[in-house]
């Protein structure tokens, strides 16, 4: 039977980055996942800022937001995850918003962020593309911008070679439970004798709670939909522009992303449908109207595809404490903060583990780092490219400028890519203006001649659909 | 491989771009990239009308970079990623000759996740030219040159096959099984895969069951050099012409008719 000192249910940001952290350690860490890859969730489908405040100051969620925020640039480096600290700038439009500007910012500072009221022309020129009816803001320096996808992948990824068994397509059926406390998963992929559980299931986290014996919550969708604009737009763009926020909503936000592109949303939408991810054409334009209210030149002409994503909503936002019932089960999960509270999350949640009694040492020769793969995308000289790895010269996606080399990178990790949006997630390609129309059989050949098998059984898109449904045998 | 005189670099080997360079290299010196390691685009090395463009352009001393893939424009400089290394090739413009590609769902505005069995047609007929089987019941929205390559590419893998033409000309669909003119495509729904397109009328709507949907309609042109996206950028120029359906002799007239245009402006410029 697998044994397992600490087992993470959920391969989302949090679950990967408390992975990550224990993997460090003596601990026996094992992740299992559900769906077929990793930030299959919420971790995929967000807006990709690692913000520097989040919810109501004093809460735990932002301590670990003021903890994580300074940690970045290192912990990105070492990850190789792209991240940049672009700053962001709130804008008050129309005379009334400018009045509601103070209280704003009072509540901001009251987290320890840096914010500092500005004029119309002060935020003008932190962003020159913002509206003429700006009637002032505030400047947030710390505010960055990350690509979460890569930044759950490099977590697992750092646990896998400290050890950790990462297990994904693989379900967490059932525990028991005596005395207070799980003694076993059961699991799809057979069951796991485990000393602590840590729940990092999400949108899920209520099943995982409820077939462990712990309290009872409930979670719920929280939608988001999103366009994605093309890099000639957001060449133009430097900073995150936000609207003033509302109560349970920051609002429709416009995003530069780490690749070049520009988000526009989320919207926000309570639903009860856990796996629907579908778009509709009046958020969409409701989003455009939005956020042209912050910039005026947001267009969908510049669109190259739109997506939608569930949030983790729940009676309690943030959650990473032990269960009130069963002694071992710990709780992680965010509706919206996951990725900004990751670099610190791994932190707490050992500490807990430790006050528990789990004898998790740290040890000397464990890993920080994973190793980097250069990108043409952002090579500063590509020309010096080929002498690293001669497959840089084979460009497979043109859109993101994905070569082989970052393609064979992200089959050959030790959490690998396995499909084609496996292959999306790790390096783009596949994800830019021509959706795949040009790249996506280069791709599915090259997932083919890592996974060994055919082109018809390559997955595509969500919850493991196959490119084709067999083979013309002729 | 760079050199310094004044130079136009071709980005498309097919009809438009060997026209373009066949006729702009009888005045100056033009490069021709191609990301595919044979020129001929879409319609192959060996078509007719390929080879004596190509004989033409050699006899100009075009020079061809093929499996070659330009990647950033940046105004007097193209980087230029193939077999030979990663360089960046000085050019006083850019000719931008890489066709089209059909819109994406969101560019269709259809609604609904990113489902497996939704492909463009030229991965469509990629996968099925390798006897991949799309799908049992499958519904291409287009009626143009994509469509009736990808229902030519399906003819013998024994599918139900449906057209959404998104015209009402007669014959547009032809070979199909069935035919929804009129109507246009607003939502995909299905778990793993796709398993319904919902059609929609004058307020009307209508599901259409399938297990794969080709997106074939409403051309847009190519564009994946950075620096070259937009029609205000920098000493770009764009030949791509657009349309559900062209010949290949109109694919010509095009680039000609761009050709002299060019062709005038630059000697105007030197005056």
């Amino acid at each position: 039977m697998d044994r397992a000192d600490v087992l993470v249910v959920g391969g989302g940001v949090m679950g990967a980055a408390v992975a990550a952290r224990l993997s460090q350690t003596t601990a026996r860490v094992l992740l299992v996942e559900e769906q077929d890859d990793l930030a299959e969730g919420a971790s995929k489908a967000n807006a990709g800022i690692a913000t520097s405040f989040y919810g109501r100051p004093g809460t735990l969620e932002a301590r670990l937001i003021a903890e994580s925020n300074p940690r970045w640039e290192d912990l990105c480096g070492r990850l190789d995850v792209p991240y940049r600290r672009i700053g962001a700038v709130m804008l008050a439009v129309g005379p009334r918003e400018a009045a509601g500007l103070p209280a704003v910012y009072e509540a901001i500072v009251a987290h320890g962020a840096r914010a500092e009221l500005v004029t119309a022309e002060q935020a003008r020129d932190l962003e020159p593309l913002i509206t003429g009816d700006c009637a002032g803001g505030i400047s947030l320096p710390d505010e960055g911008i990350i690509d979460p996808m890569r930044l759950t992948v490099a977590y697992a990824e750092l646990a896998a070679r400290n050890g950790a068994t990462i297990e994904r397509s693989r379900r967490v059926t059932g525990f028991s439970v005596a005395d207070g406390e799980v003694n076993e998963a059961e699991t799809t992929g057979g069951p796991v004798r485990v000393t602590f559980v840590v729940n990092a299931a999400g949108l899920f986290a209520d099943e995982v709670s409820r077939m462990a014996g712990g309290e009872s919550f409930r979670m719920w969708p929280r939608q988001g939909q999103y366009w994605i604009l093309d890099r000639a737009f957001g060449s133009r763009l430097r900073r995150l522009v936000y609207p003033i926020p509302m109560e349970h909503t920051r609002g429709a936000q416009v995003v530069p992303t780490t690749n070049g592109s520009v988000l526009l949303g989320p919207s926000a939408a309570d639903t009860e449908l856990r796996l629907d991810k579908a778009t509709d054409l009046a958020t969409l334009r409701w989003l455009l109207e939005q956020t042209r209210k912050l910039v005026p030149d947001v267009s969908d002409a510049y669109a190259i595809k739109t997506y939608a994503g569930n949030r983790p909503a729940g009676d309690e936002i943030f959650r990473a404490r032990f269960d009130h019932n069963i002694r071992n089960l710990i709780h992680v999960g965010s509706r919206s903060a996951g990725v900004s509270v990751s670099p610190a999350l791994g932190d707490h949640v050992l500490g807990l583990l430790r006050d528990a009694g789990l004898a998790a040492i740290d040890r000397a020769e464990a890993g920080d780092a994973i190793p980097t793969v250069p990108r043409l995308l952002n090579a500063a000289d590509p020309e010096e490219l080929p002498s690293l790895d001669p497959r840089y010269r084979h460009v497979v996606c043109a859109c993101e400028q994905v070569t082989a080399v970052e393609i064979s990178a992200a089959l050959e990790s030790r959490v690998p890519a396995t499909s084609i949006d496996g292959v999306r997630k790790r390096t783009r390609a596949t994800g830019g203006r021509c959706q795949g129309s040009v790249c996506m059989v280069g791709v599915a050949f090259l997932v083919s001649q890592h996974t060994g098998q055919p082109p018809e059984c390559i997955r595509h898109g969500g919850f493991g659909g196959t490119l084709g449904v067999g083979h013309a045998d002729y | 491989m760079p050199t310094t005189e004044a130079k136009i670099a071709v980005v498309g080997a097919g009809l438009a771009g060997l026209t373009l360079a066949s006729e702009l290299a009888q005045e100056t010196s033009a490069l021709v990239i191609d990301r595919l390691p044979m020129y001929g685009g879409v319609l192959g090395y060996e078509h007719p009308l390929v080879r004596t463009l190509a004989r033409r352009c050699e006899a100009v001393r075009v020079e061809f970079h093929l499996a070659t893939t330009a990647t950033r424009w940046e105004g007097h400089r193209v980087l230029l990623v193939g077999p030979t290394g990663i360089r960046w090739t000085p050019a006083t413009r850019l000719l931008i000759a890489t066709g089209t590609r059909p819109s994406t769902q969101a560019e269709m505005g259809i609604s609904g996740e990113r489902l497996a069995g939704v492909l463009p047609a030229p991965v469509a007929i990629h996968l099925a030219e390798a006897e991949v089987t799309l799908g049992h019941r499958v519904t291409v929205v287009g009626w143009g040159n994509w469509a009736n390559r990808t229902l030519e590419a399906i003819r013998h893998h024994g599918a139900h096959t449906a057209c959404i033409p998104l015209s009402d000309a007669p014959g547009v669909a032809d070979g199909f099984d069935e035919s929804w003119p009129g109507w246009y495509p607003v939502r995909v729904e299905g778990r793993s895969r796709v398993e319904r397109l919902i059609l929609a009328k004058d307020g009307a709507e209508h599901v259409i069951e399938c297990d794969a949907v080709i997106l074939a309609a409403k051309p847009r042109p190519l564009r994946n050099v950075d620096g070259a996206i937009w029609p205000d950028s920098p000493s770009a120029t764009f030949i791509q012409p657009v349309a559900e359906s062209l010949t290949a002799e109109e694919v010509v007239e095009a680039a000609k008719k761009a050709a002299a245009e060019l062709g005038s402006r630059a000697a105007m410029g030197s005056r």
